[in-house]
Protein backbone atom coordinates (compact mmCIF):
# COMPACT_ATOMS: atom_id res chain seq x y z
CA UNK A 1 0.00 0.00 0.00
CA UNK A 2 1.36 3.44 -0.83
CA UNK A 3 0.80 6.56 1.22
CA UNK A 4 1.96 10.14 0.92
CA UNK A 5 4.43 9.55 3.68
CA UNK A 6 5.27 6.22 2.11
CA UNK A 7 8.62 4.96 3.33
CA UNK A 8 10.87 3.19 0.88
CA UNK A 9 12.55 0.95 3.40
CA UNK A 10 13.36 1.08 7.02
CA UNK A 11 16.92 2.04 7.50
CA UNK A 12 19.00 3.78 4.87
CA UNK A 13 18.06 6.84 2.92
CA UNK A 14 18.37 10.47 3.87
CA UNK A 15 17.25 11.66 7.28
CA UNK A 16 14.13 13.25 5.83
CA UNK A 17 13.11 9.89 4.37
CA UNK A 18 13.65 8.13 7.66
CA UNK A 19 10.50 6.63 9.15
CA UNK A 20 9.41 8.53 12.23
CA UNK A 21 7.69 6.41 14.85
CA UNK A 22 5.77 7.77 17.82
CA UNK A 23 6.00 5.29 20.71
CA UNK A 24 3.44 5.64 23.49
CA UNK A 25 3.90 3.77 26.78
CA UNK A 26 3.45 4.75 30.40
CA UNK A 27 6.27 2.41 31.52
CA UNK A 28 9.73 3.97 31.38
CA UNK A 29 11.33 0.54 30.99
CA UNK A 30 9.13 -0.37 28.02
CA UNK A 31 9.67 3.05 26.43
CA UNK A 32 13.44 2.57 26.62
CA UNK A 33 13.23 -0.94 25.17
CA UNK A 34 10.88 -0.13 22.29
CA UNK A 35 12.88 3.02 21.45
CA UNK A 36 16.12 1.01 21.26
CA UNK A 37 14.50 -1.72 19.18
CA UNK A 38 13.15 0.83 16.72
CA UNK A 39 16.38 2.84 16.58
CA UNK A 40 18.44 -0.26 15.88
CA UNK A 41 16.19 -0.76 12.84
CA UNK A 42 17.08 2.83 11.87
CA UNK A 43 13.70 4.34 12.66
CA UNK A 44 13.56 7.84 14.10
CA UNK A 45 11.73 7.58 17.44
CA UNK A 46 9.83 9.98 19.66
CA UNK A 47 8.53 8.61 22.96
CA UNK A 48 5.68 9.92 25.08
CA UNK A 49 4.19 8.48 28.25
CA UNK A 50 0.49 9.00 27.58
CA UNK A 51 -2.19 9.06 24.89
CA UNK A 52 -2.90 12.70 25.74
CA UNK A 53 0.71 13.71 25.01
CA UNK A 54 0.63 11.64 21.83
CA UNK A 55 -2.41 13.56 20.58
CA UNK A 56 -0.78 16.87 21.48
CA UNK A 57 2.22 15.93 19.38
CA UNK A 58 0.04 14.67 16.52
CA UNK A 59 -1.95 17.90 16.59
CA UNK A 60 1.11 19.95 15.71
CA UNK A 61 1.50 21.60 12.32
CA UNK A 62 4.00 19.09 10.99
CA UNK A 63 3.97 16.04 13.19
CA UNK A 64 5.66 14.03 10.48
CA UNK A 65 4.76 10.79 12.16
CA UNK A 66 4.77 7.71 9.92
CA UNK A 67 3.67 5.17 12.50
CA UNK A 68 2.28 5.05 16.02
CA UNK A 69 3.11 2.19 18.35
CA UNK A 70 1.22 2.23 21.60
CA UNK A 71 0.79 0.17 24.74
CA UNK A 72 -2.74 -1.05 25.35
CA UNK A 73 -3.07 -0.55 29.08
CA UNK A 74 -2.38 3.03 30.08
CA UNK A 75 -4.02 5.14 32.78
CA UNK A 76 -6.51 7.82 31.63
CA UNK A 77 -6.46 6.82 27.94
CA UNK A 78 -5.88 3.27 26.77
CA UNK A 79 -4.13 2.41 23.53
CA UNK A 80 -7.48 1.33 22.13
CA UNK A 81 -9.00 4.74 22.85
CA UNK A 82 -6.01 6.40 21.22
CA UNK A 83 -6.45 4.14 18.19
CA UNK A 84 -10.11 5.12 17.88
CA UNK A 85 -9.34 8.84 18.06
CA UNK A 86 -6.61 8.53 15.43
CA UNK A 87 -8.82 6.53 13.04
CA UNK A 88 -11.72 8.95 13.47
CA UNK A 89 -9.54 11.94 12.62
CA UNK A 90 -9.34 12.86 8.95
CA UNK A 91 -5.86 14.26 9.42
CA UNK A 92 -4.47 11.25 11.24
CA UNK A 93 -6.38 8.20 10.02
CA UNK A 94 -3.75 7.28 7.41
CA UNK A 95 -1.09 6.75 10.08
CA UNK A 96 -0.69 3.04 10.87
CA UNK A 97 -1.20 2.23 14.54
CA UNK A 98 0.35 -0.78 16.23
CA UNK A 99 -0.87 -1.92 19.63
CA UNK A 100 1.35 -3.66 22.22
CA UNK A 101 0.17 -5.63 25.20
CA UNK A 102 1.65 -8.03 27.71
CA UNK A 103 -1.66 -9.90 27.86
CA UNK A 104 -2.72 -12.32 25.17
CA UNK A 105 -6.48 -11.72 25.07
CA UNK A 106 -7.93 -12.77 21.68
CA UNK A 107 -11.04 -10.57 22.03
CA UNK A 108 -8.90 -7.56 22.69
CA UNK A 109 -6.67 -8.33 19.73
CA UNK A 110 -9.64 -8.74 17.40
CA UNK A 111 -11.30 -5.56 18.63
CA UNK A 112 -8.13 -3.58 17.95
CA UNK A 113 -7.67 -5.04 14.51
CA UNK A 114 -11.31 -4.36 13.67
CA UNK A 115 -10.92 -0.79 14.79
CA UNK A 116 -8.12 -0.41 12.24
CA UNK A 117 -4.91 -1.36 14.05
CA UNK A 118 -2.11 -2.30 11.72
CA UNK A 119 -0.77 -4.99 14.00
CA UNK A 120 -0.90 -6.26 17.55
CA UNK A 121 2.37 -7.15 19.30
CA UNK A 122 2.71 -9.18 22.46
CA UNK A 123 5.15 -7.84 24.98
CA UNK A 124 8.02 -8.22 25.54
CA UNK A 125 8.57 -6.95 22.01
CA UNK A 126 11.36 -8.76 20.15
CA UNK A 127 13.66 -7.60 17.39
CA UNK A 128 11.86 -10.04 15.09
CA UNK A 129 8.55 -8.23 15.77
CA UNK A 130 10.09 -4.93 14.72
CA UNK A 131 11.57 -6.57 11.61
CA UNK A 132 8.10 -7.83 10.71
CA UNK A 133 6.71 -4.29 11.06
CA UNK A 134 9.48 -3.03 8.85
CA UNK A 135 8.50 -5.47 6.12
CA UNK A 136 4.85 -4.48 6.34
CA UNK A 137 5.73 -0.81 6.07
CA UNK A 138 7.30 -1.32 2.65
CA UNK B 1 92.59 48.84 25.86
CA UNK B 2 92.20 45.17 26.71
CA UNK B 3 90.10 44.22 29.63
CA UNK B 4 90.87 41.10 31.54
CA UNK B 5 87.87 39.57 33.13
CA UNK B 6 87.68 36.55 35.23
CA UNK B 7 84.59 34.56 34.48
CA UNK B 8 83.44 31.50 36.29
CA UNK B 9 82.69 28.53 34.11
CA UNK B 10 79.93 26.14 35.17
CA UNK B 11 82.37 23.88 36.91
CA UNK B 12 83.69 26.82 38.76
CA UNK B 13 87.06 27.10 37.15
CA UNK B 14 87.99 30.65 36.54
CA UNK B 15 89.47 31.45 33.27
CA UNK B 16 90.75 34.54 31.81
CA UNK B 17 89.45 35.82 28.63
CA UNK B 18 89.87 38.84 26.53
CA UNK B 19 86.88 40.78 25.44
CA UNK B 20 87.98 41.11 21.93
CA UNK B 21 89.81 37.82 21.71
CA UNK B 22 88.56 34.40 20.88
CA UNK B 23 88.18 32.01 23.75
CA UNK B 24 90.66 29.22 23.59
CA UNK B 25 88.98 25.79 24.01
CA UNK B 26 89.82 23.98 27.23
CA UNK B 27 88.79 20.53 25.93
CA UNK B 28 90.09 19.73 22.49
CA UNK B 29 87.97 17.21 20.52
CA UNK B 30 90.53 14.44 20.80
CA UNK B 31 90.60 14.89 24.53
CA UNK B 32 86.87 14.15 24.51
CA UNK B 33 87.45 10.69 23.10
CA UNK B 34 88.70 8.98 26.27
CA UNK B 35 85.82 10.58 28.17
CA UNK B 36 83.43 9.19 25.61
CA UNK B 37 84.98 5.75 25.94
CA UNK B 38 84.61 5.92 29.71
CA UNK B 39 81.04 7.05 29.28
CA UNK B 40 80.23 4.20 26.91
CA UNK B 41 81.79 1.53 29.10
CA UNK B 42 79.85 2.67 32.17
CA UNK B 43 76.58 3.98 30.81
CA UNK B 44 75.94 1.57 27.95
CA UNK B 45 75.48 -1.56 30.09
CA UNK B 46 73.10 0.40 32.28
CA UNK B 47 71.19 1.55 29.23
CA UNK B 48 70.93 -1.95 27.82
CA UNK B 49 70.00 -3.31 31.20
CA UNK B 50 67.40 -0.59 31.59
CA UNK B 51 65.83 -1.33 28.24
CA UNK B 52 65.68 -5.02 29.06
CA UNK B 53 64.06 -4.33 32.43
CA UNK B 54 61.58 -1.99 30.76
CA UNK B 55 60.49 -4.59 28.24
CA UNK B 56 60.26 -7.28 30.91
CA UNK B 57 58.04 -5.04 33.01
CA UNK B 58 55.86 -4.19 30.01
CA UNK B 59 55.51 -7.88 29.19
CA UNK B 60 54.72 -8.74 32.80
CA UNK B 61 52.06 -6.05 32.92
CA UNK B 62 50.55 -7.26 29.63
CA UNK B 63 50.48 -10.87 30.81
CA UNK B 64 49.02 -9.86 34.15
CA UNK B 65 46.39 -7.63 32.58
CA UNK B 66 45.50 -10.36 30.08
CA UNK B 67 45.17 -12.66 33.06
CA UNK B 68 43.04 -10.04 34.78
CA UNK B 69 40.89 -9.57 31.67
CA UNK B 70 40.28 -13.28 31.30
CA UNK B 71 39.56 -13.54 35.02
CA UNK B 72 36.98 -10.72 34.71
CA UNK B 73 35.41 -12.51 31.75
CA UNK B 74 35.34 -15.82 33.57
CA UNK B 75 33.75 -14.29 36.67
CA UNK B 76 31.11 -12.55 34.59
CA UNK B 77 30.24 -15.62 32.54
CA UNK B 78 30.12 -17.90 35.60
CA UNK B 79 27.91 -15.51 37.50
CA UNK B 80 25.65 -14.83 34.52
CA UNK B 81 25.28 -18.58 33.88
CA UNK B 82 24.13 -19.12 37.47
CA UNK B 83 21.67 -16.25 37.22
CA UNK B 84 20.14 -17.72 34.07
CA UNK B 85 20.16 -21.28 35.37
CA UNK B 86 18.30 -20.24 38.51
CA UNK B 87 15.72 -18.47 36.36
CA UNK B 88 16.27 -14.96 37.67
CA UNK B 89 16.75 -13.70 34.13
CA UNK B 90 15.67 -15.18 30.85
CA UNK B 91 16.26 -14.85 27.14
CA UNK B 92 14.73 -11.36 27.06
CA UNK B 93 17.80 -10.10 28.95
CA UNK B 94 20.19 -11.66 26.45
CA UNK B 95 18.17 -10.12 23.61
CA UNK B 96 18.62 -6.72 25.25
CA UNK B 97 22.38 -7.37 25.56
CA UNK B 98 22.47 -8.03 21.84
CA UNK B 99 20.93 -4.61 21.23
CA UNK B 100 23.96 -2.98 22.83
CA UNK B 101 26.49 -1.59 20.39
CA UNK B 102 28.98 1.23 20.02
CA UNK B 103 26.09 3.70 19.55
CA UNK B 104 24.49 2.70 22.83
CA UNK B 105 27.11 0.81 24.87
CA UNK B 106 25.32 1.25 28.18
CA UNK B 107 21.83 0.37 27.02
CA UNK B 108 21.27 -2.59 29.34
CA UNK B 109 22.70 -0.72 32.32
CA UNK B 110 20.30 2.17 31.61
CA UNK B 111 17.26 -0.05 31.17
CA UNK B 112 18.23 -2.11 34.20
CA UNK B 113 18.54 1.03 36.31
CA UNK B 114 15.15 2.28 35.07
CA UNK B 115 13.66 -1.10 35.96
CA UNK B 116 15.06 -1.01 39.52
CA UNK B 117 13.86 2.57 40.11
CA UNK B 118 10.46 1.82 38.59
CA UNK B 119 10.02 -1.35 40.66
CA UNK B 120 10.88 0.40 43.94
CA UNK B 121 8.20 2.99 43.19
CA UNK B 122 5.64 0.32 42.29
CA UNK B 123 6.37 -1.69 45.45
CA UNK B 124 5.89 1.44 47.55
CA UNK B 125 2.61 2.13 45.75
CA UNK B 126 1.46 -1.43 46.37
CA UNK B 127 2.28 -1.12 50.07
CA UNK B 128 0.44 2.20 50.21
CA UNK B 129 -2.71 0.79 48.60
CA UNK B 130 -2.76 -2.26 50.88
CA UNK B 131 -2.16 -0.09 53.96
CA UNK B 132 -5.57 1.55 53.57
CA UNK B 133 -8.70 0.34 55.28
CA UNK B 134 -10.57 0.13 52.00
CA UNK B 135 -8.30 -1.48 49.47
CA UNK B 136 -8.74 -0.26 45.91
CA UNK B 137 -8.26 -3.60 44.17
CA UNK B 138 -8.50 -2.10 40.71
CA UNK B 139 -5.68 0.30 41.43
CA UNK B 140 -3.74 -2.55 43.01
CA UNK B 141 -4.26 -4.69 39.94
CA UNK B 142 -3.10 -1.89 37.64
CA UNK B 143 0.10 -1.58 39.70
CA UNK B 144 0.74 -5.31 39.60
CA UNK B 145 0.18 -5.29 35.86
CA UNK B 146 2.80 -2.57 35.46
CA UNK B 147 5.30 -4.55 37.52
CA UNK B 148 4.56 -7.70 35.53
CA UNK B 149 5.08 -5.77 32.30
CA UNK B 150 8.39 -4.22 33.21
CA UNK B 151 9.67 -7.51 34.67
CA UNK B 152 8.88 -9.20 31.39
CA UNK B 153 10.56 -6.41 29.43
CA UNK B 154 13.86 -6.74 31.30
CA UNK B 155 13.64 -10.55 31.41
CA UNK B 156 13.17 -10.81 35.19
CA UNK B 157 11.46 -14.17 34.83
CA UNK B 158 10.97 -15.22 38.47
CA UNK B 159 9.63 -11.82 39.47
CA UNK B 160 7.19 -11.87 36.56
CA UNK B 161 5.96 -15.33 37.59
CA UNK B 162 5.48 -14.29 41.20
CA UNK B 163 3.24 -11.41 40.01
CA UNK B 164 0.69 -13.83 38.51
CA UNK B 165 -0.81 -15.10 41.83
CA UNK B 166 -0.86 -11.46 42.99
CA UNK B 167 -2.92 -10.60 39.92
CA UNK B 168 -5.39 -13.39 40.82
CA UNK B 169 -5.71 -12.23 44.43
CA UNK B 170 -6.52 -8.74 43.21
CA UNK B 171 -9.30 -10.13 41.02
CA UNK B 172 -10.69 -12.11 43.98
CA UNK B 173 -10.48 -9.03 46.19
CA UNK B 174 -8.63 -10.87 48.94
CA UNK B 175 -6.66 -8.45 51.11
CA UNK B 176 -4.93 -11.21 53.04
CA UNK B 177 -3.97 -13.01 49.87
CA UNK B 178 -2.65 -9.79 48.39
CA UNK B 179 -0.53 -9.07 51.45
CA UNK B 180 1.09 -12.49 51.22
CA UNK B 181 1.67 -12.00 47.50
CA UNK B 182 3.23 -8.61 48.14
CA UNK B 183 5.67 -10.20 50.57
CA UNK B 184 6.68 -12.78 47.98
CA UNK B 185 7.00 -10.16 45.26
CA UNK B 186 9.12 -7.91 47.48
CA UNK B 187 11.40 -10.83 48.35
CA UNK B 188 11.79 -11.86 44.74
CA UNK B 189 12.47 -8.28 43.74
CA UNK B 190 15.33 -8.00 46.25
CA UNK B 191 16.89 -11.15 44.86
CA UNK B 192 16.78 -10.04 41.22
CA UNK B 193 17.95 -6.57 42.25
CA UNK B 194 21.08 -8.04 43.84
CA UNK B 195 21.73 -10.23 40.77
CA UNK B 196 21.37 -7.30 38.38
CA UNK B 197 23.58 -5.02 40.49
CA UNK B 198 26.31 -7.68 40.59
CA UNK B 199 26.06 -8.19 36.82
CA UNK B 200 26.42 -4.45 36.25
CA UNK B 201 29.43 -4.32 38.60
CA UNK B 202 31.12 -7.21 36.78
CA UNK B 203 30.40 -5.59 33.42
CA UNK B 204 32.03 -2.37 34.63
CA UNK B 205 35.12 -4.36 35.69
CA UNK B 206 35.38 -5.93 32.25
CA UNK B 207 35.09 -2.54 30.56
CA UNK B 208 37.71 -1.09 32.94
CA UNK B 209 40.05 -3.93 31.93
CA UNK B 210 39.74 -2.67 28.37
CA UNK B 211 37.64 -5.50 26.96
CA UNK B 212 34.13 -5.53 25.60
CA UNK B 213 31.40 -7.34 27.51
CA UNK B 214 30.76 -10.85 26.15
CA UNK B 215 27.44 -11.20 24.40
CA UNK B 216 25.64 -14.05 26.12
CA UNK B 217 23.26 -16.37 24.44
CA UNK B 218 21.15 -19.03 26.07
CA UNK B 219 21.50 -22.55 24.80
CA UNK B 220 18.20 -24.28 24.74
CA UNK B 221 18.29 -27.61 26.56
Amino acid sequence: MSSPRGPKACGGGAADRQIHVLAVDDSSVDRAVIARLLRSSKYRVTTVDSGKKALELLGLQEPNVNMIITDYWMPEMTGFELLKIVKESSALREIPVVIMSSENVPNRINRCLEEGAEDFLLKPVRPSDVARLCNRMR
Amino acid sequence: MDINCAVLTPIGKPFEGRRNGALSPHFPLLALFPALRLLSSLVLPFMVGGILVFFTVVLAVKVRSRGRRSRCWRLYIEFASDVFREGFLDNQYTQLLQLQDENEPKFVLQVGTLFLEDSEKLLNQLRGILDKQDVDFEKLDACVRKLTGSSASIGANRLKNVCMPFHNCCKKGSKEGCLKCLQQVAQEYLLVKSKLETLFKLEKQILAAGVSVPVLSLQQQ
